[in-house]
């Protein structure tokens, strides 16, 4: 008899632990695959109905049904409390993603369908019938609304995902040692029974005290969203979130674009040289290893050669492998007519004996000296040999309502080295008003070029208007950045610093 | 249900266990190996050949039987010596041979390497040039450091040459701050008598000598003999300041470290006319560049170095030992020991470049080929160390990390960073080269304790100086070579440089000595105007 309570507040643990799994996978796949009402639809469905197969094949369960019952719940336990870390980890490395969380819910599911039929089928001689269905619901019923409640308003705000995970694997497995030591000591099987869940708890809890060191957990809500990838090269600390299936890149903390609105980015940066020169064929694009530039370029049918230089391989691997970032430059970075160069811009550019009718520099913002030096005048006149001399040069140059000075220096930097400029500017909800300068050793006033079809921003009048900068746009006069005064970062962290 | 059956799902499960542990395992010791684990850096010294040197000391006494005619023989080929056969050569003369006992060229400016950037052993910066010396701004100029001319005949340079920005940073009361005068840690006396003395300086800078001579100029040899100036050589640069009323403990240390910057000695021992030289002689201009800014490359003055190379056509000659210098019959013979190729020779000649300090020509020569001066020369030795640091690791407190990094009180002079000149994206691992002038008492004992100091030792020290500013400096270091300059560069001691001013003795005819030591400041500029004036003296003859 006192078993049977045990294995009823068992019945009730391992029922919120069942659903807490079941949420968990949920949440995960709304994150990592945006859209939470298809995700969470899935999940359930194939959740339920691996329940489903889970009790179908309890009856196969035979023998000792105390000792099979307690080695599911360590395998239960082990596979769900591992499952959200081990989910997002999988999440930067597999093409595959979904199939591994399918199956890691169906197994879950499975596993968890067959513990109920189990346990009545050992409770089946201490109640009766009426009794027994009455209190086996009741007591995972009880779990389940538990579950939904502490789920969304404890777990997930204090504990995050993997420790919300880990804690309930550990319950899960605890469920199963606790009848262990209820039984009689006699029998060999018990004893192997607790050494092996106390191993797993044991497990689970180092894994919990190794969480932050294994998923950066300051980070997985990073400025109120979720991080699906988050990366360290060399160079730079890679940040991915999706938010309502709104994905945001981030590089060293600094917001990169946000998929929601980067195609106006993009196309701002890629397109207005196209109305000044109908005949871009070989093009150069400088940073802008997301390929969002590239999937702008690939518009053009006209174009026989694209050129990228990135410095960072992991950016450019993730962006070219990942599926779902690759959905987002259409795979633009795998087109054939694309040759991708991991290599330092400035470096690159030096010892470039090409020449192109189009160069796209897409730089971060100048934040620090070693990116500063990308904006110097050094920098421009080493661009200016792989110009052709009807060729058109873009410069993101961060924005002229924030940052005015740093602006307008990028724009008399390029200037400085003989360049014609053509200074612009959009509205980009994500970021504000933001600026670009074309550049070109001729003067930028032919426009014989047209658009490419289909973009959703620019077009005559849109860039006409881009090319008008208000009063609260412009700044005094700014000095040209070069390397021995780098003025561009000091004008950007004042300007900047003011904003932040 | 068989048995088979029953083991198999024992299996499958014990399996399932085994493999999830084993998985955790190894999750486990992955987290272990992220964290640092303590840092193991290992500290090497770099060859300065003063085995090969003390061979010399302890003398040779092989009368060589190779006898090799040679119209000009250049002895040490540091800046002067190169200077001197690049003169030769572009003037057609081709004939002669600059002998190094090194086994690279370069003298104080040679430079190593590692898989992360060049870095300087010593000479790593060139200040804005003079205009006075149009052999150097030529010689910058076909190098390519200077791409041409602007209208008013001001040269421009390639940017890539000029410090970049961020150039100085001090750490003061805590803190990185930007600039080596940072107000934001300064008194108001500090600011004040700063600004005496900068304006004092700036007087000295525009003055002019009752012979029409600059008061301080580079070349020290072109300066005034106007005696008003030149009495400031007897007395020291610390008693000049406290003479005029210099008393703020910022601004002693200041002139101080400059003095330790520039001639490895402090202001107590180098004289005030040289102290005050180093912040008054420096008036190049240039359309492009501001004056006070200067020249510098990941691997120091070594780019200049392969600059000279290039233009030397003649005969050069690393790993040879020059132990004996004599003359008879009107002939100089010159005997050498090629330490690598264990030969001896003997150069004959009527010509000499003796471009070597003033300690080995004592040692080498005989001693009435030498004029007798009253002048003492002493040499200082000095610790250049080269660390490879990640700098994500490096934690500074205040501004950014600059060229050049010095720490407010301290006996070393900081680091610069040798890769600051790097056009690439290099934030993560760098080398800083670390100076630390050594003054132990007199010059020779301080050569004494210097030589007496174990790896560990200069490793404590060294990290000493940099845990002031970087706590965590010891984490950051992956790896360490340093390198003991036992006599680094003439001390421009008090007497030293008036009595050079006011009489040149001439040596025996053919024979020239050209190095700094005849100016008593160790600088680039110094040493080339010695080498170039030689072979001008050469080629006169001819």
């Amino acid at each position: 008899m006192k078993n049977s309570v045990l294995l009823l507040i068992s019945v009730f643990v391992i029922a919120t632990c069942g659903l807490i799994y079941e949420l968990v996978a949920g949440t995960l796949a709304s994150y990592l695959l945006g859209d939470s009402i298809t995700q969470f639809s899935t999940i359930i469905g194939l959740y339920l109905f691996s329940m489903g197969i889970g009790s179908f094949l309890s009856k196969f369960v035979k023998g000792n049904l105390l000792s099979k019952f307690i080695q599911i719940e360590f395998l239960i336990g082990f596979l769900g409390g591992v499952s959200s870390g081990l989910l997002f980890y999988l999440f930067n490395y597999v093409d595959s993603f979904r199939i591994i969380l399918y199956a890691l819910v169906a197994i879950t599911g499975t596993l968890v369908g067959i513990e109920i039929p189990l346990i009545m089928r050992i409770l089946k001689d201490n109640f009766k019938f009426n009794d027994l269905i009455s209190n086996v619901f009741t007591f995972d019923y009880i779990g389940a609304l538990l579950a939904s409640l502490i789920f969304p308003l404890i777990l997930v705000p204090y504990l995050g995902l993997i420790k919300t995970s880990l804690l309930f694997g550990v319950l899960n497995v605890s469920v199963g040692l606790v009848l262990c030591f209820s039984l009689d000591k006699a029998h060999v099987w018990v004893n192997k029974l607790k050494a092996i869940g106390m191993a797993v708890v044991l497990l689970l809890i180092v894994g919990f005290a190794f969480s932050d060191a294994l998923t950066q957990h300051n980070e997985e809500v990073f400025l109120g969203e979720k991080i699906i990838i988050a990366r360290s090269s060399p160079y730079q600390r890679v940040i991915v979130t999706s938010n309502k299936g709104r994905f945001r890149l981030y590089l060293n903390g600094n917001l990169q674009f946000s998929s929601d609105d980067e195609y106006r980015y993009h196309e701002a940066l890629v397109h207005p040289p196209f109305r000044f020169n109908s005949d871009i064929n070989r093009v150069l694009v400088l940073g802008g290893g997301d390929g969002m530039a590239v999937r702008e370029l690939l518009k053009y049918k006209q174009i026989s050669s694209i050129q990228l230089v990135d410095l960072d391989p992991v950016m450019l691997k993730l962006f070219k492998e990942n599926s779902l970032l690759a959905k987002l430059n259409q795979h633009a970075l795998s087109d054939k007519r694309l040759k991708v160069y991991n290599d330092d811009a400035m470096k690159w550019v030096a010892i470039c004996k090409d020449s192109f009718d189009l160069i796209c520099v897409d730089f971060p913002d100048p934040g620090n000296y070693a990116i500063g030096k990308l904006y110097t005048n050094t920098f421009y006149k080493s661009i200016q040999p792989l110009l052709k001399s009807k060729g058109l040069m873009v410069v993101q140059s961060t924005s002229p309502f924030f940052a005015p000075k740093s602006f307008w220096c990028v724009e008399h930097t390029i200037q400085s080295v003989g360049f014609n400029t053509l200074p612009y500017h959009i509205y980009l909800p994500s970021f504000g008003e933001w600026g670009f300068v074309m550049a070109s050793k001729q003067s930028i006033l032919n426009h014989s070029g047209h658009f490419a079809d289909g973009l959703k921003f620019i077009n005559d009048e849109t860039f006409q208007t881009a090319t008008v900068f208000p009063a609260d746009m412009k700044a005094d006069k700014v000095d040209v950045n070069r390397l021995d005064n780098q003025v561009l970062v000091n004008y950007f962290e004042d300007e900047w610093g003011k904003i932040q | 249900m068989s048995d088979s059956r029953k083991i198999s799902r024992k299996t499958f499960v014990k399996l399932g266990l085994l493999a999830s542990a084993g998985a955790g395992i190894g999750i486990w010791s992955w987290s272990k190996s992220q964290p640092e684990k303590s840092n193991q850096w290992s500290l090497n010294s770099v060859n300065n050949n003063a085995d090969i040197a003390h061979m010399m000391r302890d003398g040779i006494h092989i009368v060589p039987n190779q006898i090799i005619e040679m119209p000009v023989v250049i002895l040490g080929a540091g800046v002067a010596g190169m200077s001197a056969a690049m003169h030769l050569s572009q003037a057609g003369m081709n004939e002669y041979v600059l002998l190094e006992m090194g086994e690279q060229n370069g003298g104080n400016s040679v430079s190593g390497s590692n898989d992360t950037s060049a870095f300087p052993w010593g000479a790593h910066y060139l200040p804005l040039p003079n205009l006075n010396q149009p052999e150097l701004i030529d010689f910058l100029h076909r190098s390519g450091i200077i791409t041409g001319f602007d209208a008013n005949q001001l040269p421009v340079y390639d940017e890539i040459n000029i410090c970049f920005d961020p150039e100085e940073r001090l750490f003061i009361d805590g803190k990185w701050r930007d600039g080596i005068e940072p107000e934001s840690a300064l008194s108001s006396k500090d600011i004040e008598q700063l600004e005496s003395f900068h304006s004092m300086m700036k007087d000295y800078q525009n003055s002019i000598g009752s012979d029409g001579k600059e008061a301080f100029c580079i070349p020290v040899h072109l300066s005034s003999r106007d005696e008003a100036f030149l009495k400031l050589d007897e007395l020291s640069m610390a008693d000049f300041c406290k003479n005029n009323g210099f008393d703020s403990e910022f601004l002693k240390w200041y002139v101080n470290y400059a003095c330790l910057d520039d001639y490895g000695a402090d202001a107590d021992t180098v004289s005030a006319w040289a102290g005050i030289h180093y912040f008054a002689s420096r008036k190049g201009k240039a359309a492009n560049v501001k004056t006070g800014q200067c020249l510098t490359w990941p691997e120091g003055n070594y780019r200049l170095i392969q600059k000279l190379q290039n233009n030397i056509k003649g005969q050069s000659l690393s790993h040879q030992l020059v132990y004996k210098v004599d003359k008879v019959n009107e002939v100089y013979q010159i005997d050498v020991y090629d330490y690598k190729l264990k030969t001896y020779k003997r150069y004959q000649t009527k010509q000499v470049i003796a471009a070597l300090p003033n300690f080995v020509c004592k040692r080498i020569f005989n001693s009435a080929l030498i004029p007798v001066e009253s002048v003492s020369y002493q040499y200082y030795p000095w610790l250049v160390a080269n660390m490879k640091v990640d700098y994500r690791k490096l934690k500074s407190n205040g501004v950014r990390l600059s060229w050049d990094n010095v720490v407010y009180g301290r006996s070393s002079l900081g680091y610069v960073n040798a890769c600051h000149q790097h056009l690439n994206y290099s934030e993560s691992l760098l080398n800083l080269t670390f100076y630390l002038p050594i003054k132990k008492g007199e010059a020779s004992e301080s050569r004494q304790w210097a030589g007496s100091q174990t790896k560990e030792s200069w490793k404590q020290l060294i990290l000493n100086e940099l845990e002031v500013a970087h706590p965590d400096v010891n984490e950051a270091i992956i790896d360490m070579q340093y390198k003991l300059w036992g006599h680094a560069m003439i001390a421009p001691v008090k007497g030293f440089i008036s009595a050079k001013l006011r009489k040149t003795k001439t040596p025996s005819q053919g024979l020239y000595f050209a190095h700094s030591d005849q100016s008593g400041i160790s600088i680039f500029e110094e040493a080339f105007y010695h080498g170039i004036k030689a072979a001008k003296s050469i080629l006169s003859h001819v």
